[in-house]
């Protein structure tokens, strides 16, 4: 049980990181190494805002950046939208413990980033405006859509958020010696500094820089790692089969999931997960047109995978260097802190305490960077979706909607802050498997549907996306992460960690059914409308 | 060739391009799941005699590096097929 629920908080990384604290909490001095290079990371990050606060003054300006992002410049913004500190400490540790079955979450990390690139990222791009509810809601009844589509987004990136800032304040009491709260406060004020004032511009830079410190960071370990062993994967791998308790095994499947039903939900989640999160599809809009966009994409399809690459090397290496290490483990694989320290303490090994410094400034430099992203994209949601769209029908003016846009980043953010010190020491797994689920349950077959079926309506769309998200949520309350870990009951009603497969299917399948049962004049008409939707999702505005 | 036909040539090569790509990947991770779930004993045997890659291993990262090379195909391929029918809409 422990180990699904580790593979459940892996995407969101911090959140699993939250979870190993409350079994075991390692309070280390002030690093002074790390306070170093995080207060660097924000003097520059505050830099960076202040340069974008100057250049954001329309709506475009603060939701999309004013479209002026270059596709290699957003390929490095997803990628680390994608590298949060899940891809780093939650999955180098995961493969420190469990060897092959991380290969599971590698796999589908890399392979969903390539249905982005090939069936979701040129379509949307051509579509939609600022968020992804554009699109769908491209030849759909606006406001039903817009609903269902804004609701579907707040489910994932509220607890997504939430998960993120727990992280933070964990890491932060870990890590640099200083309180929780301080460690959430910080992250919770810098985040909505971030997007209130440099909106879609900061975020964007916030999270290159980023990615080049995590991906330059990981490289750096790599190499320290590959030059014990000649740099030979070979040796690398025999030593950690040698030294590990799980001997041969650790590279045998098995230790995670033994049966298909769960294995194929996995990478569903991921696959559609992935493909599906509000905060990573706004950044399509970043880039001036569909053919950037397919750069970009292209561009963080290589990040990604050459980072997941770094995370195998990084989490062999951690285990020839810390199984048994008195210094780093209590005894084989039980290393001191949990897993997730595997990274910052192979780092200490690797580079001495200026390194282990400066990994760990990286990691919480990702949660920033990433909740900064998610409440960008939860204030475009309620402002743009939600306020222009629906409560005002398309009629406020653009200072309204970025007024409403910007004090729904402030209230997120309070409120954020607020829930995320409640949930000290809390069992936060809902907040880390929901998201991934929600998103490949409900966005990315709505999504899909709208942009490939021409026979899709708004009643098939309302009815499937609402099924899909009651069914993601309720399994999982129903599954063994809540009702077993939350609720303290002895069996889960619903056996596995993720609903996907029923959940996936379940959207998929009543969008077609209550589709092709509409016999409406509306729907006819939205059927009609399919050729020319096509025609633009793949050519853009062709004059 | 008139515009529209060369547009919808090249759709049409496109969607078909799309969809084998999608289709052989997805089959590649359900694959990896299947096996991985019904046949460990072969994931976890070594590629050679003494080696210390396993099937699996190289399996996945078989799957990681055809990804990538999908992907620079895929813009590759794309490209070169906008420039040829449909010179001046890109």
């Amino acid at each position: 049980m422990k180990l699904c629920l580790m593979s459940a908080m892996m995407y969101l990384g911090g959140t699993q990181f939250a979870m190993g604290a409350v079994e075991e909490q390692v309070q280390r001095p002030v690093n002074i190494a790390a306070l170093i290079t995080f207060v660097m990371f924000m003097i520059l990050t505050l830099m960076i805002t202040t340069w974008a606060a100057r250049r954001t003054k329309s709506r475009k300006d603060y939701y999309v950046a004013g479209g002026e992002i270059t596709g290699l410049q957003n390929g490095f913004a997803i990628a680390g939208d994608t590298m949060s500190a899940a891809s780093f400490l939650g999955l180098v540790g995961l493969v420190f413990v469990l060897g092959f079955d991380a290969l599971y979450f590698i796999v589908s990390l890399v392979v969903s980033w390539l249905v982005v690139l090939i069936v979701i990222a040129e379509r949307l791009r051509n579509l939609g405006s600022y968020t992804f509810a554009d699109a769908l809601s491209y030849r759909l009844s606006k406001k039903p859509i817009r609903i269902l589509a804004a609701s579907c987004a707040l489910a994932i990136m509220i607890p997504y958020l939430l998960a993120q800032l727990v992280a933070a304040g964990t890491l932060v009491e870990g890590l640099f010696g200083l309180d929780y709260k301080q460690g959430v406060i910080i992250v919770g004020v810098l985040m909505m500094i971030y997007v209130a004032f440099g909106g879609m511009m900061a975020t964007t830079w916030v999270q290159i820089v980023k990615a080049v410190l995590l991906i330059g960071g990981g490289t750096l370990l790599s190499i320290g790692v590959m030059s014990a062993f000649q740099f030979n994967p070979a040796n690398l791998i025999s030593a950690a089969v040698d030294k590990h308790p799980l001997g041969d095994k650790l590279l045998s499947p098995g230790g995670l999931y033994t049966d298909i039903i769960s294995a194929v939900s996995l990478s569903l989640a991921f696959i559609g997960g992935t493909a599906a999160m509000p905060h990573v599809l706004m950044r399509f809009f970043t880039v001036s047109n569909a053919v950037q966009a397919r750069r970009s994409a292209a561009y963080a399809v290589g990040l990604i995978a050459y980072f997941q690459v770094l995370v195998l090397i990084i989490g062999f290496g951690a285990v020839v260097m810390l199984v048994d290490n008195p210094e780093y483990s209590n005894g084989g694989t039980d290393v001191i802190g949990g897993s997730n320290m595997v990274a910052i303490h192979l780092a200490q090994f690797v580079g001495g305490d200026v390194f282990m410094g400066f990994i760990s400034a990286v990691a919480f430099a990702t949660i920033l960077a990433v909740v900064s992203g998610l409440t960008l994209s939860a204030g475009a949601t309620v402002s743009h979706d939600l306020f222009s769209n629906v409560i005002r029908d398309n009629k406020c003016t653009e200072k309204e909607e970025l007024f409403i846009s910007r004090i729904t980043v402030v209230v997120l953010g309070i409120l954020g802050i607020y829930l995320a010190i409640v949930f000290e020491g809390q069992n936060v797994a809902i907040l880390a498997t929901l998201p991934l689920a929600i998103g490949a349950s409900t966005n990315f077959p709505m999504l899909f549907l709208s942009m490939y079926w021409k026979g899709l309506t708004t009643r098939g769309t309302v009815y499937g996306g609402s099924i899909g998200l009651v069914l993601a949520v309720g399994l999982i309350i129903l599954g063994p992460n809540v009702w077993v870990k939350v609720f303290g009951y002895k069996e889960a009603v619903f056996p596995y960690a993720y609903p996907t497969i029923f959940s996936m299917s379940a959207c998929f399948l009543f969008c077609w059914f209550f589709s092709i049962t509409d016999k409406s004049e509306r729907a006819e008409e939205e059927k009609a409308a399919f050729p020319a939707q096509l025609l633009r999702s793949q050519l853009g505005e062709v004059k | 060739m008139s515009i529209s036909k060369s547009r919808d040539v090249y759709l049409r090569w496109r969607n078909r391009f799309v969809l084998k790509l999608a289709l052989y990947h997805f089959a590649l991770v359900l694959l990896f799941d299947l096996l991985a779930i019904y046949a460990p004993t072969v994931f976890s045997s070594s590629i050679f005699a003494d080696s210390a890659y396993t099937i699996g291993l190289v399996f996945a990262l078989f799957i990681v590096v055809s990804v990538i090379t999908s992907t620079f195909y895929y813009s590759y391929r794309i490209t070169e097929k906008e420039s040829k029918f449909l010179p001046g809409v890109r």
